[in-house]
């Protein structure tokens, strides 16, 4: 009874609240060039208690907001700089917007407890935006990495796109979705391909070591994937369909909502894959066929300033590998279903001494079920033959930071990190766990307005190796004429996992053992950028960068040979060096015309014989890029060139005679080519292209050793491809 | 072509004559059949009682109790193939006494009295393999000959063009052709490298452009191929071939 009155009492004020007349404010935003109105830019208002309200602006580039006391405003729009004023009652305010040309002025979330702009982040944080994806015509993160200079990808039939970063391997590249690390890796990699990017509103690409705020895995380059939360409206909603020439079919939907202090989202897609064969007289397949689901939802709340967010993300990934015929119209197919599934939560909240805590869990599942079958295609049957393989994983990551300045020139974070991993195998006693718990902190220190030094540690405790003390220093320095550079400087360590230890992979091309005797790996890392940005022109601007790597991991878990020359077993290898670098230029004309190149050298040498001589080999990589806009139009065009250089790999013949030979694998050229439309307010944009112009399929490669040494051809891509997408997009304010 | 019309004839000959009254066929003295037709032929390596043997177990890693995929043996008379009949073979399961545990590197063990006049043995036997200096033991599941009764040779394509030589196919290859090599009286002259496991699928795949030719008990050459390993549901050990008399033009 007391509480209906209560509520009767509170709707009551809340009637009178809305009869009031309200104070109002109108934000106008247009751009500074031509002083055009800017639709959909976001505003955000921060009110003394922290709490943040957002808007975003109409057709006219207008927002019109209630005035209740004198607040912290920021207006931001993708490639325009942010502005920052302070909202006083009364009027219409203009706010011009100077377009971004460098994107310095991104905000980006890795390894920060608050957001940054990427020019004030410590870390050298590349990102690459929805709106270029979108221009790619971006499937998966394969795609979107394609033709970024200091990454490379390595395609194999089965166990999918994997990726290799300053010349180490997938193992040493931490993958994050939203901060939150993804699990599941076949053989050290996680499958590029069957991560979906049409929820994906950026990726941060970090080249260097973040071994204190990450751990494990972060040795060479940290990715993190950063979906989309719509913030600015009540509701938005998306759909989108794909086809590629090759038979690629994808669609997909979502929409997000936001009601009161409640936040919420759902979205779905499906692709599908017909499979494709160079070689259409043998049953089998180079590209084997492939159906994708993928699933998630999400509800969140802020309640006093706490902002919470719970969700759940699916996905199934059905693979057929189809074989040849044994007999007259008879084949083993063999087909494999890896089911992820993660749950997490997450919170975050600003304090009014302006701290700030942030904090998330997760719980991750993946399961990967292999099943031979007997097919008889003349009886149109399909039988089961034996019984079905299953490989699972169960993460538990639980990452909690708090950030706090400690006064105008120092930045303290504190962050505590859990990571329980179980697996479950042929070879894996059940109960086996491997469980890490970690503790790092790092001091932002501004040594002058110019000069920023960020040292940390972090302590972990494994339990079943002993870990050592990981520490680096990062330093950035940044001078009034555009100079700006960064030097990172890190130990690293990074456990055996699950799979290198216990796992067999015996049905597959590889035949794939771990070893229970494996040491961890430690590493030593170095990675430094300068870089110099000119404004040419008012609305043209010029960046140069150069940067440079060097690697050095003791103990390198590696894939060894056995003595029968088909099996591989994990292996504490040797030393492993690597070092090199990357120069790239950008141009930007106004959003009109963009322009980019970049070379990479890598060199990549073994210590095999521990006699402290490494042998470096070395390649070489180029890639470029050129856009072109005509707003009147809103059309755009895009042509992306990558040449991937040939590859030298030693190969150990022989042990005890410390013999080498040597492998190589062939360079190549990708090039693609798509345009872009949007229609009715980019209501619908209208995305086609084309995919791999030089129709590259595959390339020399003699760096299969063992019995059946020669040259063998290695998959690269599936050739020239045709694609069109179609997206619809509605927002409601 | 000319062949073929002429196995054709001889088939129409043959059957017209089977018509006939029995007797008719034995009072009526044969010359010697030079049948020239194609046979095909599957056998197994496998039936019941499984047998269980002591041996290395990859998956489990340790020395263990291990089912035999292969516990039969089957002896093949390839001169028995006639116009009317295939050829001869008889099998023996491992709990058979007769029953040989084939071994290339024991002298005792590396013959069988088998059926009369057997030319070849589908087995599984303790082979010759070969890990890049040596040969050494290997369990393995193929073919081995008459010893000192039969003599074969295996032709490969890709093997004799890498020396140089040119390879005659299966199809096209004469007896002229095979009076001009010289085969081999190795008991593992056949052997097992007519299929080779091709790993991304773990199946056995039949070795193309390869054949072998034999010169039977009877002096008579045949060339044969093997064409497959599997049957009908899949299950690996049932060697197929297919075989031809090599007659004189």
């Amino acid at each position: 009874m007391i509480n209906k009155i209560t509520i009767c009492v509170l709707m009551f004020f809340c009637t009178l609240n809305a009869l009031a007349q309200v104070p109002e404010v109108t934000l106008e935003v247009v751009d500074t060039a031509e002083g055009l109105p800017l639709v959909g830019a976001h505003v955000c208002l921060i009110s003394a208690s922290g709490e943040k309200h957002y808007y975003s602006t109409d057709e006219k580039g207008k927002a019109v907001i209630a005035f209740n006391e004198k607040m912290q405003c920021t207006v931001s729009y993708t490639g325009f700089k942010t502005k920052e004023l302070v909202l006083e009652e009364g009027k219409t305010i203009k706010v011009k917007l100077k377009t971004d040309l460098l994107m310095l002025d991104q905000v980006v979330k890795t390894a920060s407890v608050e957001p940054e702009r990427v020019d004030q982040s410590i870390y050298r944080i590349g990102i690459i935006t929805a709106d270029n994806m979108e221009k790619q015509g971006v499937q998966n993160i394969r795609d979107a990495l394609r033709f970024q200079p200091n990454i490379n990808l390595v395609e194999d039939g089965v166990l999918g796109s994997q990726i290799i970063m300053q010349g180490l391997k997938g193992q040493h590249v931490k993958f994050l979705i939203d901060g939150m690390p993804i699990v599941g890796r076949q053989d050290g990699n996680i499958d590029l391909s069957q991560i979906d990017m049409s929820q994906v509103d950026h990726i941060e690409i970090i080249e260097g070591p973040m071994s204190v705020v990450y751990g494990s895995n972060a040795l060479a380059g940290t990715i993190n994937i950063i979906t989309k939360e719509n913030k600015y409206y009540s509701m938005s909603v998306d759909a989108g369909a794909y086809a590629e020439s090759i038979g690629q079919l994808n669609g997909n939907v979502s929409a997000q909502g936001n009601k009161g202090n409640s936040k919420f989202g759902i979205s779905g897609g499906y692709r599908y894959f017909n499979g494709h064969d160079k070689d259409p007289s043998d049953r089998s397949m180079n590209w084997n066929p492939k159906k994708q689901i993928n699933a998630d939802a999400y509800y969140g709340v802020k309640l006093s300033g706490w902002d919470t967010k719970f969700g759940i993300r699916l996905s199934n990934d059905d693979l057929t590998l189809k074989g040849d015929y044994l007999a007259p119209y008879r084949a083993i197919d063999q087909n494999f279903i890896t089911q992820r599934m993660t749950y997490y939560g997450q919170f975050d909240k600003t304090f009014r001494d302006n701290s700030s805590l942030v904090g998330q869990i997760s719980y991750n599942t993946y399961k990967r079920t292999g099943q031979e079958y007997v097919v008889k295609e003349d009886l149109n049957e399909e039988d089961k033959k034996g019984d079905p393989t299953v490989d699972r994983f169960e993460t538990l990551n639980a990452r909690l930071s708090y950030g706090k300045a400690l006064n105008a020139w120092l930045k303290w974070q504190l962050g505590y990190e859990l990571n329980h991993e179980t697996g479950e195998g042929d070879k894996i006693e059940s109960g086996t766990a491997l469980i890490e718990n970690s503790l790092w902190s790092d001091l932002k220190i501004n040594l002058t307005e110019q000069l920023v030094l960020q040292p940390g540690v972090r302590y972990i405790n494994h339990n079943t190796y002993a870990a050592p003390l990981i520490y680096s220093t990062h330093l950035k320095w940044n001078t009034e004429n555009n100079w700006s550079s960064r030097i990172s400087v890190a130990k690293g360590f990074r456990a055996p996992s699950m799979k290198e230890l216990y796992m067999e992979f015996v049905d597959f091309n590889h035949r794939i053992f771990g070893n229970e005797n494996l040491k961890p790996e430690t590493s030593y890392s170095l990675t430094a950028t300068v870089s110099k940005a000119i404004d040419v022109t008012e609305t043209s601007a010029l960046k140069y960068e150069i940067s440079g790597f060097y690697n050095h991991l003791n103990d390198v878990i590696e894939l060894a040979m056995g003595e029968d020359g088909v099996s591989y077993f994990y292996q504490n290898v040797s030393q492993k060096r690597t070092h090199g670098g990357t120069f790239s230029v950008n141009y930007n004309n106004n959003n009109r015309l963009k322009m980019n190149a970049g070379v990479t050298l890598t060199g990549i040498g073994y210590d095999f014989f521990d006699s402290g001589d490494f042998d470096f080999t070395y390649s070489t990589d180029f890639v470029a890029m050129a856009a072109y806009f005509w707003p009147k139009l809103d059309l755009s065009m895009q042509l992306d060139y990558k040449y991937t250089g040939r590859r030298v790999q030693l190969l150990m013949v022989d042990v005890e005679e410390s013999q080498l030979e040597e492998g190589t694998v062939d360079s190549y050229n990708m090039l693609n080519y798509s345009v872009t439309k949007n229609f009715k307010n980019k209501r619908f944009a209208l995305n086609a292209g084309v995919k791999n112009i030089l129709d590259v399929t595959d390339v020399t490669n003699t760096t299969q050793g063992g019995a059946h040494s020669g040259g063998s051809n290695m998959l690269i891509a599936w050739g020239r491809t045709y694609f069109i997408s179609l997206k619809y997009h509605l927002n409601k304010i | 072509m000319k062949k073929s019309i002429f196995a054709s004839l001889l088939l129409s000959a043959a059957l017209f004559s089977c018509s006939e009254e029995e007797d008719v066929v034995i009072t009526q003295p044969l010359p010697p059949v030079l049948d020239g037709s194609s046979y095909e032929l599957q056998v197994p390596l496998y039936s019941t009682p499984d047998v269980y043997e002591e041996g290395f177990n990859h998956h489990t890693q340790q020395v263990e109790e291990i089912k035999l995929s292969y516990n039969r043996q089957v002896f093949v008379d390839l001169d028995a193939a006639s116009l009317t009949s295939n050829a001869d073979t008889l099998g023996y399961h491992y709990n058979d006494e007769e029953y040989v545990k084939f071994d290339v590197w024991d002298t005792d063990k590396d013959h069988a009295e088998g059926s009369e006049g057997w030319d070849i043995v589908l087995a599984y036997y303790n082979g010759k393999a070969h890990d890049g200096t040596d040969y050494v033991p290997y369990m393995m599941t193929g073919g081995l000959i008459n010893k000192g009764e039969v003599k074969a040779i295996r032709l490969n394509k890709e093997e004799l063009e890498e020396e140089g030589e040119t390879f005659i196919s299966y199809d096209e290859v004469s007896y002229e052709d095979a009076m001009n090599l010289t085969l081999s009286s190795e008991v593992d002259a056949i052997g097992s490298d007519w299929k080779a496991l091709d790993f991304a699928t773990f199946t056995y795949k039949i070795v193309e452009n390869q054949y072998y030719i034999i010169e039977t008990t009877d002096g008579v050459f045949f060339k044969l191929a093997f064409t497959g390993f599997y049957n009908d549901d899949l299950e690996q050990g049932y060697p197929a071939f297919k075989f031809q008399r090599l007659i004189a033009e």
